[in-house]
This record gives C-alpha cells, structure tokens and sequence, in this order.
C-alpha cells in the first residue's frame, strides 16, 4: 500500500538495554556456533571449526575457535583475542558476530512485538525492504486491522 | 474490546524501532489505534525509550517507505 494514502505515522524506539536482553546465554549458544559453521571465514577451514568448542561461565560464552578464543557476554559484548600481530582479522571476526548478534536481536524483537499484536487482532508477517532516512534497510512488517 | 476497523501497519526497523501506520480511518480512529498498540506492546512488557508524537501524514515528514516486501509463513 503506497504510504500516501497513511493517515498517521508514529515513530517509537526501545533502548539499546532492550535488545540486548533478548541475547541470553541460551540464545547466544543456539546462534553463534550455527553461524560460525557457515560463516565464510570458516568455511574455507573446516579443521578449525572441528576443533572448536564452547565454554559456558555464569555471565558469558567462551568459544575457542583455533587461535581464535571468542568471548560473548549475555547481552552480546563481543571480544576476540587471537594470534599476535593479527589484530585487524581478529576485529574483523569481532565485528561478524557483534553484527550477526544485533540481527539475531532484531528478530527476538520483531517476534516479541508479534507476540504482542496477535492479542489485537489477526497478523500478517511480511519481510520488507524500505527507504529509511537515506539508507535501504529491511525489516519486519507486521499488518493488521484493529 | 471495542472494533475500530482502522487498518494498520507496524514496521520493525534494525536497532529497535517502530513505525506505526494507520493506513485507513478517520483521524480520531488512528489515534486511538495507535494508542491502543502501544499500550499492547507496553503490557507485554516492551518499554519505550522514545515515542513520537502521532504525525498526520499530509503534514509531511520522515518516515520509511516500502521498496520490497515478501510474505512470511503465517505462524
């Protein structure tokens, strides 16, 4: 539906703290290592991944991914420490998770909100791509009529 | 619970906002809608660190708009 026929729009946003607690631990372990498999990085050597493994504290994931060894706290604070020298791939493998995590909360989110809209009334689901602000970003599109 | 027959849309955007279009129905009847799904999202449990105000559309302003969209599985 062109938007030139809204009659209202009302813009809202959650704090930052919000999304992060959807990243429990539990959510954290069911993604992370999922992604990592596939990720392209690690694709190309299968051995690192087969040699990787995780380690759960009270408050954070530690995964030890060849020379990498990965800390994500709950709430997805990310941190690599890897091998001397390699400073650059190991931000580069920081920023692909914290990224991936941020989409992975964006979901929860999304979900949480439908959740919440189907006690108002029917709901479609729509993935959507938008113009926001200059920028093309996809998001979740949820209709109803109440 | 009071049928407004008001059509909306509710878009989640990356980062943790919303944007919540009425897309048929008097002004006074989009209000209330918008109200209404806020205070839903409030009860559940969904604290808002912004809200704007209700914009008018024919005023003009910023907001999202639709290059693409795909339907979901309906859950």
């Amino acid at each position: 539906m062109p938007c030139n026929l809204a009659v209202t729009i009302t813009k809202a946003a959650v704090n930052a703290e919000q999304l992060q607690a959807l990243l429990s631990l539990d959510v954290i372990n069911q993604t992370v290592m999922a992604y990592l498999k596939v990720a392209e990085a690690y694709q190309k050597d299968a051995e690192l991944y087969m040699r990787s493994f995780l380690y759960r504290t009270t408050n954070s994931m530690l995964i030890y991914l060849g020379n990498y060894t990965i800390t994500i706290k709950q709430g997805g604070l990310v941190t690599v420490e890897g091998l001397r020298g390699e400073e650059a791939e190991n931000e580069r493998l920081r920023d692909t998770i914290a990224t991936f995590l941020a989409q992975v909360a964006d979901k929860l989110f999304a979900a949480k909100v439908q959740q919440s809209l189907v006690k108002l009334g029917r709901v479609k689901s729509k993935d959507a791509t938008v113009r926001d602000e200059g920028t093309t970003v996809n998001v979740t599109m949820f209709s109803l009529e109440i | 619970m009071e049928k407004l027959n008001v059509e909306l849309r509710v878009f989640v955007i990356p980062g943790g906002k919303l944007q919540i279009f009425v897309d048929k129905g008097t002004d006074e009847d989009a209000i209330a809608a918008t109200k209404k799904v806020l205070a839903r999202l409030k009860a559940d449990g969904i604290s808002f660190a912004s809200i704007g105000e209700v914009e008018f559309h024919r005023d003009g302003g910023q907001h999202v708009h639709v290059v693409t969209e795909v339907q979901n599985e309906q859950r």
